[in-house]
């Protein structure tokens, strides 16, 4: 278990996939399932900035690392707003290229790039929980 | 947000000396590539090979990049490699932009 706890601003993020860089590292995980980790903590690292503490700086984001057997896990705990309704186990619909979308991809990334997803809603918090197979 | 310009012949190749590209600086990234279009710099070839991360809130930031070009420039996206590549094609943004690995055939497009 591996963990780091940053202030809900985009420039901390940073700091938790440098933590997931030396985590892969230290667990010989292959560089291009590396990169998908990365991806998926980052996507759902920016909703928890924009969305859940909606851009203010000062929300505190727990982000733990396990590795168990053959998969990587990777949980976050924030105290901001939950996602409204089921959308992150269901997801939602990869925007249309034609219309030249500028966001609105977060979701699906995480869900075309996690083996599992489960999240939480608690009284005062939320946590996410993904998983993906690194062996 | 370093971006290196080279002129030939009406044609800009920028490139991004940056490994990473995320929400932290995706404003600076778009706002410097705007700068650089409203400069006269419409048929532009945009090297991206030094990068190993790129996150969607990039990506927005290049399709904005995308629409200030508009109909009369083009932009073709050089280098696009691992995580970052499979993160147009997860997108379908692969369809959108033109990508190419290679320079000559980047310069063909134009």
């Amino acid at each position: 278990m591996c963990k780091i706890n940053i202030n809900s601003t985009f420039s901390e993020v940073r700091l938790a996939s440098e933590l997931l860089q030396q985590f892969c590292d230290k667990h010989n995980v292959a560089v291009e399932t590396q990169g998908h980790l990365e991806l998926m903590l980052v996507e759902a690292l920016n909703n928890v900035v924009e969305h859940a503490y909606q851009a203010q700086p000062d929300g505190d984001i727990l982000i733990e690392f396990a590795k168990m057997d053959n998969t990587t896990l990777i949980k976050i705990t924030d105290e901001g707003l939950a996602i409204p309704g089921a959308a992150m186990i269901e997801g939602s619909n990869l925007p249309e290229e034609n219309t030249l979308p500028e966001g609105g991809w977060g979701l699906c990334l995480i869900q075309a790039l996690a083996d599992t997803i489960e999240y939480f809603r608690y009284a005062d918090h939320n946590t996410l929980v993904l998983t993906k197979v690194t062996a | 947000m370093k971006i290196n310009l080279r002129q030939d012949n009406g044609l800009t190749t920028a490139t991004l000396d940056e490994t990473r590209l995320d929400a932290s600086v995706a404003l600076e990234f778009k706002a410097a590539m705007e700068d650089i279009i409203s400069s006269g710099n419409n048929q532009l070839i945009l090297d991206i090979s030094q990068l190993s991360f790129m996150d969607s809130s990039s990506l927005g930031a290049m399709v904005a990049v995308l629409k200030q070009i508009g109909g009369t420039g083009k932009m073709v996206i050089l280098g696009a490699s691992g995580t970052v590549l499979e993160l147009f094609k997860l997108t379908r943004m692969d369809r959108i932009f033109t990508l190419t690995n290679d320079m000559e055939t980047a310069k063909q497009y134009f």
